[in-house]
């Protein structure tokens, strides 16, 4: 692929006003890297469901709705090493210690039925996941790429995700929990093991006013307890473990 | 929210602490946990872009500076011309007084839960407030293409100038951002403000230097 075709894309890419049309242009232009499906998604942390994370959804119906029912997500290698990795990477190069389950080899075999047998990476920060990740899946045993397609790859990803931030953020929709600065504090005390009452000595502040403000979080997270409460803000990266 | 504190030669005397805390900040944060440069005895990371012609804004909260930045006109020598030209293959460097690299930006750990209205947002906020107040067209640079999506969540304009690159095991990318009341707005707008966050003490110089701004465009 020449570069200018990249740099159109890029172009396009600022002036969407919808998700499909980005999606279609997308998997045209990187078809030509050799991928022919994709995914744009929040990356699920245990227990999360990626249907409630995905934002650009380029993989075969009935291999998204398998994937779905049988909560392959919490089993599949790409999936848990677009948990920890910055960096792009290609599936393949992923260690042993994620790839090599017997759960993680059986959906790799499954989704070669479908024509997603190697594929490459992109994980890149996001404001309502713990980060996102752009993958993209190619029919060929190896997906092999120079390293100007690898440079090429990671650029269009990174627009592409930025793209859909802008789209998300600017429709409103999908607005994510916002804690105040004080009922961040509160957690971040909460989360370092302290009480109410301690809490409120550390922060010049009532217990009861604590208490207040912790059940306030709850209900913004919409869980019962504080453990809980915790939990969620550091999935959604609100606070940082 | 923080305070943007504009820091430059004619009042950097007024943050002596601050600007010393800024220093062995981005000793933290660049050598000892991103491991960008050598190590340096005096536990200050200063390079050799730190001249008179760089202009910091430091964001003090509760009187800690909590994030920072260095911005430098393209037209004086920057880390992109002097150290990645080759990442500008496609646009060629910019030379220009009026489009400003921006780099170190820093967040303290505390601070660095990733929120959209979080710290790194409001040093955002408070740069494109300075570079629309100085006449600026655009800033960026060198920077992570794992943290781009930062400013397209702030709906800013991205412009990149090559291709995303590997650094040492991190993808970097060159790219500058517009600078207009749009961009202001956006950004005031995700944090919930109407009012300025810069704050301006003692002898402050313009970013364009007297010529330029007078032919302001």
């Amino acid at each position: 692929m020449h570069d200018s075709e990249m740099f159109d894309f890029i172009q396009r890419c600022a002036s969407r006003r919808e998700v499909k049309p980005l999606l279609d242009d997308l998997l045209h232009v990187v078809s030509q890297l050799g991928f022919y499906h994709l995914i744009l998604s929040g990356v699920p942390v245990r227990g999360q469901k990626l249907d409630q994370l995905v934002e650009l959804n380029g993989w075969p119906e009935d291999w998204y709705r398998r994937y779905l029912e049988r909560d392959y997500a919490s089993v599949d290698s790409v999936c848990a090493y677009s948990a920890v990795s910055h960096a792009p990477f290609h599936w393949k190069d992923i260690p042993q210690l994620y790839s090599g389950t017997r759960e993680s080899i059986r959906v790799s075999g499954e989704a070669a039925e479908f024509g997603i047998v190697s594929g490459f990476a992109v994980p890149f920060v996001s404001f309502r996941y713990w980060q996102s990740v752009v993958s993209f899946a190619s029919p060929w045993k190896d997906c092999t790429l120079s390293a100007r397609q690898k440079a090429q790859i990671v650029t269009i990803a990174t627009f592409a995700g930025g793209a859909v931030e802008a789209l998300t953020f600017s429709d409103g929709r999908k607005e994510r929990v916002e804690l105040s600065d004080r009922e961040r504090d509160i957690l971040l005390w909460l989360a370092e093991g302290k009480s109410a009452w301690e809490i409120g000595e550390i922060l010049g502040i009532a217990e009861v006013t604590v208490k207040w403000h912790s059940r306030r979080i709850r209900e913004k997270f919409g869980v019962a307890t504080t453990v809980q409460a915790v939990v969620e803000a550091i999935r959604c990266r609100a606070i940082l473990p | 929210m923080i305070e943007g504190h504009v820091v430059q030669p004619g009042n950097r005397h007024l943050y002596e602490a601050e600007f010393e805390e800024f220093l062995r900040r981005r000793h933290d944060y660049f050598v000892k946990q991103k491991r960008w440069l050598p190590e340096s005895p005096d536990g200050r990371e200063v390079d050799q872009f730190d001249t008179d012609s760089a202009t910091y804004i430091l964001g003090i909260e509760e009187g800690q500076v909590v994030t920072s930045c260095r911005l430098i006109p393209t037209s004086e020598p920057h880390l992109v011309s002097e150290v990645f030209p080759h990442f500008c293959e496609a646009r060629g460097v910019p030379r220009r007084a009026d489009w400003a690299e921006w780099t170190r930006t820093f967040v303290a750990t505390a601070q660095r839960g990733m929120t959209r209205r979080g710290t790194l947002t409001q040093l955002c906020c408070a740069v494109m407030e300075y570079a629309l107040d100085e006449g600026l067209s655009a800033v960026g640079g060198i920077q992570e293409t794992y943290f781009l999506s930062q400013h397209k969540m702030l709906n800013w304009r991205v412009r990149p100038m090559g291709l995303s690159r590997e650094v040492n095991g991190e993808w970097c990318i060159v790219a500058y951002i517009d600078v207009d009341d749009a961009a202001l707005a956006n950004a005031r707008r995700v944090l919930g403000i109407d009012r300025s966050l810069l704050v301006r003490r003692g002898v402050q110089r313009r970013f364009l230097g007297t010529a330029c701004s007078l032919g302001r465009r």
